[in-house]
């Protein structure tokens, strides 16, 4: 599979980085970050997006790495690879150091980045496809027809709702460590917790506005709660979750964050007594999510193991509880 | 698009080429230096068969733009046997049986010379891990593993 014609851009550092972007978002010119490209070049070889230039954020040497911040807690550059992040905040976060290594292969964990990780494309059997595939079918809703063969009866509008899924595994995990994460764009900075950071649609996917950049992802202090992660799917290797289900507990708090089920990251929380409040996450969680025929696992089994996943995961994390 | 120059070094040889943007490195291996034995198989992050050494990391070549390699050390699996000497992984391989048609090879190779490069005596998990980034659709993986596990035993012997 031939890649398209783009032009491609590598700057050196960070503000010329962002002053570039700011440039080709105002003269509007189609354009898309490479991180570590695992995702965005099987999506260029695919012809998802009209391309016209790549800007390569591979050489921002400042984005890389994790750094102590002075209230204790975490900063992570986007550009950390998921390899180097496993192995560096294995002892702090072991459970975001386990999460990493079930993403994808060894061989992509090398290149593949924590903040491609939180961005990474929606997926969806009918687009995600090369083109002969998907030009069996009329062009849907993300490649701007008027169809959605998820949703047969779904209409255009002037607002279509594209349902591919959400399929970052790390997202649930650091959600519920009240991550947040930091968008810069020429001049300014904002910062926003990454539970608020996704759209619910599979085309929008996020908030991330056009000439901005995912720079840092910052973990609290106070986020030494206890984080349990399991992921459904048929290989423990190189497969997307088909569910992802992580549980958090905190005293009386139960935090739920659910990826693969839906167009976003689905979060729930509980305050109560465990028992009560683990028979509550169990009932809500199948009736949050909108599974679709779009995995090897039926929606109706994906929604039955929410729960099956859920008490797995407080099993396991009550057993740490107890020395 | 107008083409950009990279410089390479591949297997010890330093390299300089003239790639469009859209090459990726696994198609400057290929179709410029003519090695052609990294494989191209999925082209897109599935299959594993094309990974080569990238500073010494295994990583897809079909997924790497070549200009992302600007300034990089690869290896490839040409760069693995010393003269007609085989390297430790690939004599067990043979050894065991661990190669029926071959399109896994290279990858499955290269992947085991950079666990033993960094854990001299892996585990059993280690050693599924190292192979579960190459599909291969004729062995079984059961006769990889056992090689990867034999080469490990050769190389702590010979000093
Ligand atoms: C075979 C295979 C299996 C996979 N399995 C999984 C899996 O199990 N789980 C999973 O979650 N993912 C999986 N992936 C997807 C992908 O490899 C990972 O999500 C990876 O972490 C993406 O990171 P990247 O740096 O390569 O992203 P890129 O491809 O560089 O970018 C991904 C997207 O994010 C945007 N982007 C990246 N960084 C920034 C930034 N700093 N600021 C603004 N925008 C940015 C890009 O424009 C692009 O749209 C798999 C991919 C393949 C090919
Ligand atoms: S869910 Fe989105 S990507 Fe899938 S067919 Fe519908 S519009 Fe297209
Ligand atoms: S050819 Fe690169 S992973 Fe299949
Ligand atoms: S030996 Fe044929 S694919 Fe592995």
């Amino acid at each position: 599979m031939l890649l398209p014609a783009f032009s491609y851009e590598r700057p050196a550092e960070l503000p010329g980085a962002l002053a570039l972007l700011q440039r080709l978002a105002a003269a509007g010119v189609s354009y898309r970050v490479h991180a570590g490209g695992t995702d965005l070049v099987p999506e260029l070889k695919r012809d998802e997006a009209a391309i016209g230039t790549v800007v390569s954020i591979s050489r921002l040497e400042a984005l890389r790495g994790v750094r102590a911040r002075p209230d204790g807690g975490l900063e992570v550059g986007a550009l950390t690879r998921l390899s180097a992040l496993a192995e560096e905040v294995r002892e702090r976060f072991p459970v975001i150091s386990d999460t990493a290594l079930q993403i994808a292969s060894p061989q992509i964990r090398n290149r593949a980045t924590l903040g491609g990780n939180l961005l990474v494309d929606n997926r969806c059997v009918y687009f995600n496809q090369s083109p002969d595939h998907r030009d069996v079918h009329a062009g849907c809703f993300k490649a701007g027809g008027e169809v959605c063969h998820l949703v047969p009866s779904a209409k255009r509008g002037a607002q279509p709702l594209c349902r591919a899924r959400f399929v970052s595994d790390l997202a649930p995990v650091l959600i519920l460590h009240d991550a947040k994460v930091v968008l810069a764009r020429a001049g300014a900075e904002r910062e926003l917790l990454l539970k608020d950071l996704y759209a619910p649609d599979g085309i929008q996917r996020t908030q991330v506005a056009p000439g901005e950049l995912l720079t840092r992802v910052l973990i609290p202090a106070s986020a030494t709660r206890r984080v349990h992660y399991l992921k459904l799917r048929i290989r423990q290797a190189l497969d997307f979750p088909s569910l992802g289900v992580a549980v958090s507990l905190d005293g009386k708090k139960l935090g739920v964050a659910l990826t693969g089920v839906n167009t976003h990251p689905v979060v729930l929380a509980y305050e109560g007594a465990l028992d009560a409040t683990l028979k509550q996450a169990c009932e809500d969680g199948p009736k949050r999510v909108a599974p679709l025929a779009q995995d090897f696992f039926s929606p109706a089994y994906r929604r039955q193991m929410i729960p099956v996943l859920i008490r797995r995961a407080v099993a396991v994390l009550s057993k740490k509880d107890t020395p | 698009m107008e083409k950009r120059l990279v410089k390479l070094t591949v297997n010890g040889v330093a390299h300089e080429r003239a790639v469009a943007p859209a090459a990726t490195l696994l198609e400057v291996l290929r179709e410029e230096l003519f090695l052609t034995g990294t494989k191209r198989g999925c082209d897109v992050g599935d299959c594993g068969c094309c990974t080569v050494l990238l500073d010494g990391a295994p990583v897809l070549s079909c997924l790497v733009l070549a200009l992302e390699a600007d300034g990089a050390e690869i290896r490839t699996i040409e760069g693995v046997a010393n003269g007609n000497q085989l390297h430790p992984v690939q004599q067990a391989f043979v050894d065991h049986g661990a190669i029926q048609c071959g399109f896994c090879t290279p990858s499955m190779v290269l992947n085991a010379v950079h666990l033993l490069d960094t854990n001299p005596s892996p585990d059993a998990a280690a050693v599924k891990t190292c192979v579960s980034g190459t599909i291969c659709r004729c062995t079984g993986y059961t006769k990889i593993e056992q090689a990867v596990h034999a080469a490990a035993r050769a190389c702590t012997k010979t000093p």
